[in-house]
C-alpha cells in the first residue's frame, strides 16, 4: 500500500522520470560500451588529430586523434564505475558509524559526533585534494580520497534516524526476547533508517560525479589514457578556442548526468518522505 | 544611524559623474597606446625582486648584466668585461669595462663585481655550484681575478649565467634587497610581490644608447595557457609568449597580433628513471625504446609547429661543439622488437606484452602537466610503446614528485624544457646529465667521465669541442642513455604594433631585446 503510493507519487514527478531515463540510458551505455562504441578509445592515430564532428567522428577526434565518441561513452563507464563505488563503500560506512552513534549514545556518539564535526569543517574537495596529493593520483586513490571524505552526512542523517527508531517498540520488544545489540541494529534498525538513505545516496550520486570529474580535471584523477569526463575536459583545455568539441561533450555529459541524479533524487525525497507516510 | 537620502539631482550628478570619469579614462587609454610602452604577461613568477635570488629574471628583462653575455649566435661576448684570460691553469682575469655606470649614476668598479658575486653565492647555493668558483679578489679597480674549484675553462661562459649578474649592495637592514640597482638597458621601477608584477624605465644613460621603449612593465605568474592568449587577445598584455597548442593558427589569422615561432636551446626525451637498474641496465632495451619512438610525428602533430624533430642529439643545431654526424635512431618498430627479443624480451603468455623470466615489461612514464605538449607526448609515447610490447602507464604529476620515483622499476620520465644552454657552455648540460658523479640517472662510463673531465681543463675551444663531440657520441649513438625527441620552439605573441623584437636563443625561456619599439 505505502510502497505504490510511493510509486505513484514518484511517477507523478516529470522531472525525475525524465532523469530516470536518462539514467538508465547512461547506464545501459556504460554497461554496452565494448559494442555500441565505434573506435577503440585509446587508439592514437596522430594524422587524424583535432577533427571537427563529422559523420565518421560525430564528436570530432582529440589531439592524438582519438574518437571522442567512443571516450565518452567509455567515459560513462569509468564515471559510473567509480561513483557507485565511493556511494557505496561512502554509505555503507557512514551507516556504520552512524547507527553505533545513535544506538549507543553517551560517550561513543560525543566522540564520533565530534570526529564528525571536526571533518566537516573541511572543504570536502580541499581535503581529498590534500589526500590525492599524500597518496599521488590514480583511479582507486580518487575513490579513496572521496569516499574518506564524503561518509560524513551518512553518519548524520543515520545517526538522526537511530536516535528516534531505538525507542520505537518493537526494539524494546526485540531487546526484551534477549535479541544482541548487532542483531536489533542490523535486522531492525538498519532497514528502518534505509529510506532517508537511499535518498541521500541518489543525490549524493549527482555530487560524487561532479568531485570525480572536478579531481581529474585538476590531473589528480584518472590518469591518461583512461577515459573519464573530468580528464577528457582537462586535455581539452588546451585546444579550447579552436577546438571546442573536445571540451563541450564531456562538459555536457557531466552536465547531464549531475542533473538527472538530483531530479531523480528530489523525486525519491518528495516520494518517501516519512512527514507525509504520518499523515495518512 | 541616519540615512542617507539621495535626491535625484544627486544622483544624476553622480551618473554624469561616472561617464565623465570613464570618457576620460578612455581617453587616456587611447593615448596610452601610442607611448613607447610595453606590457609582457610572463609565465612563471618571480616572488621577490633581491638579485641574489632573482637576477635571472632580471637579466632576462635587460635589467642586471653579466661580466660576459651570450651572442645569438652562441658566442660567449663582452659585456661588463672588456676582455679576459688565464693566470694559471686554474684562475682567470677580467679586465672590467671603464665606462660602465649603475643605474644610481655611480661607476661600477671592481669592488661591486666582487660584493655581488659574493654575495649571490652565500645567498643562494645553487648558484654557488654552478659557478665553480673557490675565490674571487680584486686587482685592481678595474681588474678581478677569480679562482676555480678545478681548472675550468668554462668560466667566461658561466659568467655570462644570468644569476651570476653584478648589481650594486643597497641591503636593506634586514640584509636583503628590495630595489635592485644594475647596470642594463632598463632601470628598475618597482616590484609589487601582491600582483607579481616588474615594472622597468628607461636608462637614458645606457651606454650602448638607450633602449626605444620608455617603460615596460613584466606581469609575471600568467601560468595558463588560455589565460595567456586571452590577455593578449584582450590587449591587456602587449607581449607574451607559449599560447596554448592549438591556438597557433587562430591567433595567426587575428589582424591585431603577430605570431613568430623561434628555436630554442631546450627539449623533449626521454629519460630512464634509474639506467643502472633492470630493465634499462641492457642498452638493447635501451636501443629498442629508441627505435620505437616515432618522433617526427610527434613532432608534426603535438608540436604542430613548435618543434622539430631530433636527430638524435639533445644539443641544438648551431652550437659549435655539436656533434651534428650521429647517426642516431629512426623510427623502426621492426628493429625496436628484435633487440628486445635478443635481450630476452619475449611474449611468452600471448597476452601482447613483453616478457622476461615471468616478469612483464610493464612500465610507467611520468611527465608534468606546466609544458601543455608534455602530456600528449607522453600518451603517443604510450601508444607507440604498446606497438612493440612494452605496456605502459602515464602518470602525470608535479615535477618534485617525480623525481622522488626514479627509482621505480622502469620508470621514465618524459621531459620537457629540458635547457641545454641555462649556462651556454657544453660542460653545463653533458656534466650535468653525464658525469658520474652527477648521478640522477645513474648513469656510468669511465671514458665518458674522462672525456668530461679532459674537456674541463682544456683551454684550447677546437680541442675542446672535439672532446664534447667524443662524448655525444657515445652518449646518444653508443650508450642510448636518454632519447632525445624533438627540439622546443618558442611561440611568441606581440601586438602588431611592437617592432624590432630579436630573438636569443640562448636564454632560457627569452629575452626581450632592446631594439623593441612601438609603431
Amino acid at each position: 500500500m505505502q510502497k505504490t503510493r510511493s510509486l505513484n507519487e514518484f511517477l507523478k514527478n516529470k522531472a525525475s522520470v525524465m532523469g530516470l531515463i536518462i539514467i538508465l540510458l547512461l547506464v545501459m551505455t556504460a554497461a554496452l560500451a565494448d559494442y555500441i562504441s565505434p573506435y577503440d578509445t585509446d587508439k592514437v592515430v596522430l594524422k587524424e588529430k583535432l577533427k571537427p564532428p563529422s559523420w565518421q567522428h560525430p564528436m570530432g577526434t582529440d589531439q592524438l586523434g582519438r574518437d571522442v565518441l567512443s571516450r565518452i561513452i567509455y567515459g560513462t563507464r569509468t564515471t559510473f564505475e567509480l561513483s557507485m563505488l565511493v556511494v557505496l563503500f561512502t554509505s555503507a560506512f557512514g551507516v556504520f558509524i552512524g547507527i553505533i552513534a545513535g544506538y549507543y549514545r553517551g560517550i561513543v556518539d560525543e566522540i564520533l559526533m565530534r570526529l564528525i564535526d571536526v571533518l566537516l569543517a573541511f572543504p570536502s574537495i580541499i581535503l581529498a585534494l590534500v589526500i590525492i596529493g599524500a597518496i599521488g593520483p590514480g583511479v582507486f586513490n580518487t575513490v579513496l580520497a572521496i569516499s574518506l571524505v564524503g561518509w560524513l552526512f551518512y553518519a548524520r542523517v543515520a545517526r538522526a534516524s537511530t536516535l528516534s527508531i531505538r525507542e520505537k517498540e518493537y526494539v524494546e520488544g526485540a531487546r526484551a526476547m534477549g535479541c544482541s545489540d548487532a542483531y536489533i541494529c542490523f535486522f531492525y534498525v538498519l532497514p528502518n533508517c534505509l529510506p532517508p538513505i537511499i535518498v541521500l545516496m541518489t543525490l549524493n550520486l549527482g555530487s560524487v560525479i561532479l568531485s570525480i570529474a572536478s579531481l581529474g580535471y585538476l590531473g589528480l584523477g584518472a590518469q591518461p589514457p583512461i577515459p573519464e569526463w573530468g580528464t577528457m575536459l582537462n586535455d581539452g583545455k588546451e585546444y579550447l578556442r579552436d577546438c571546442p568539441w573536445l571540451s563541450v561533450f564531456p562538459g555536457l555529459m557531466i552536465m547531464i548526468s549531475v542533473l538527472a541524479f538530483n531530479f531523480i533524487g528530489d523525486g525519491l525525497r518528495d516520494a518517501i518522505d516519512p512527514r507525509q507516510l504520518v499523515i495518512k | 544611524m541616519t540615512k542617507i537620502r539621495t535626491t535625484p539631482i544627486k544622483s544624476m550628478l553622480l551618473i554624469a559623474t561616472i561617464i565623465a570619469c570613464m570618457l576620460f579614462s578612455g581617453c587616456m587609454a587611447a593615448l596610452g597606446s601610442s607611448d613607447q610602452k610595453l606590457v609582457v604577461g610572463e609565465v612563471w613568477t618571480m616572488g621577490s625582486a633581491d638579485p641574489a635570488m632573482h637576477n635571472y629574471e632580471l637579466n632576462n628583462f635587460l635589467v642586471a648584466e653579466g661580466l660576459t653575455s651570450i651572442s645569438p649566435d652562441f658566442k660567449i661576448v663582452p659585456c661588463l668585461a672588456d676582455s679576459w684570460e688565464t693566470v694559471g691553469s686554474d684562475s682567470w682575469r677580467f679586465h672590467l669595462n671603464k665606462n660602465v655606470e649603475f643605474h644610481d649614476g655611480s661607476k661600477l668598479t671592481a669592488d661591486d663585481v666582487v660584493s655581488s658575486l659574493e654575495r649571490t653565492m652565500k645567498m643562494n647555493p645553487s648558484v654557488t655550484g654552478q659557478l665553480n668558483i673557490k675565490k674571487i679578489s680584486k686587482a685592481d679597480d678595474y681588474t678581478i681575478d677569480i679562482t676555480t674549484n678545478t681548472s675550468d675553462a668554462s668560466l667566461p661562459a658561466r659568467m655570462a649565467y644570468g644569476r651570476a649578474s653584478i648589481y650594486k649592495i643597497n641591503e636593506n637592514s634586514d640584509g636583503t634587497i628590495s630595489t635592485p640597482i644594475c647596470t642594463g638597458p632598463f632601470k628598475f621601477v618597482s616590484y609589487d610581490k601582491a600582483s607579481d608584477t616588474l615594472e622597468l624605465a628607461k636608462n637614458e644613460k645606457y651606454r650602448g644608447g638607450a633602449p626605444k621603449l620608455d617603460s615596460v612593465t613584466i606581469r609575471f605568474g600568467i601560468g595558463d595557457a588560455n589565460a595567456r592568449q586571452m590577455a593578449i587577445e584582450s590587449g591587456e598584455v602587449d607581449f607574451t609568449t607559449e599560447p596554448p597548442l592549438g591556438s597557433t593558427k587562430s591567433l595567426q589569422s587575428n589582424s591585431n597580433l603577430n605570431v613568430t615561432i623561434h628555436p630554442l636551446c631546450q627539449g623533449y626525451k626521454l629519460k630512464f628513471g634509474d639506467i643502472s637498474k633492470a630493465p634499462y641496465d641492457d642498452v638493447s632495451v635501451r636501443r629498442a625504446i629508441a627505435y620505437s619512438v616515432d618522433r617526427k610525428s610527434i613532432a608534426d602533430d603535438i608540436l604542430l609547429g613548435r618543434g622539430k624533430a631530433s636527430d638524435g642529439n639533445a644539443l641544438t643545431p648551431g652550437l659549435a661543439w655539436r656533434n651534428n654526424d650521429l647517426k642516431g635512431y629512426s623510427y623502426d618498430t621492426k628493429k625496436a622488437k628484435d633487440l628486445l627479443s635478443e635481450a630476452g624480451w619475449k611474449d611468452t603468455d600471448g597476452d601482447g606484452i613483453l616478457d622476461k623470466d615471468g616478469k612483464p615489461f610493464k612500465i610507467t612514464l611520468y611527465t608534468w602537466p606546466q609544458r601543455p605538449a608534455l602530456p600528449s607526448i607522453a600518451q603517443a609515447v604510450q601508444s607507440q610503446f604498446k606497438e612493440i610490447g612494452i605496456d605502459a602507464d602515464v602518470r602525470i604529476m608535479e615535477w618534485d614528485a617525480i623525481s622522488d620515483r626514479a627509482d621505480e622499476w622502469g620508470m621514465i620520465s618524459v621531459a620537457g624544457g629540458d635547457a641545454c644552454m641555462m649556462i651556454p657552455d657544453p660542460s653545463y648540460y653533458l656534466e650535468g646529465q653525464f658525469l658520474s658523479s652527477n648521478d640522477d640517472y645513474h648513469y656510468k662510463n669511465a671514458k665518458v667521465d674522462e672525456l668530461i673531465l679532459k674537456a674541463r681543463s682544456t683551454f684550447d675551444e677546437d680541442k675542446r669541442n672535439d672532446l664534447y663531440k667524443q662524448v655525444q657520441k657515445i652518449v646518444y649513438d653508443e650508450d642510448c642513455a636518454q632519447i632525445p625527441i624533438a627540439f622546443h620552439y618558442l611561440c611568441v605573441v606581440t601586438k602588431k604594433d611592437v617592432k624590432g623584437y630579436v630573438p636569443n636563443p640562448a636564454h632560457h625561456d627569452y629575452c626581450i631585446s632592446s631594439g623593441i619599439y612601438r609603431e
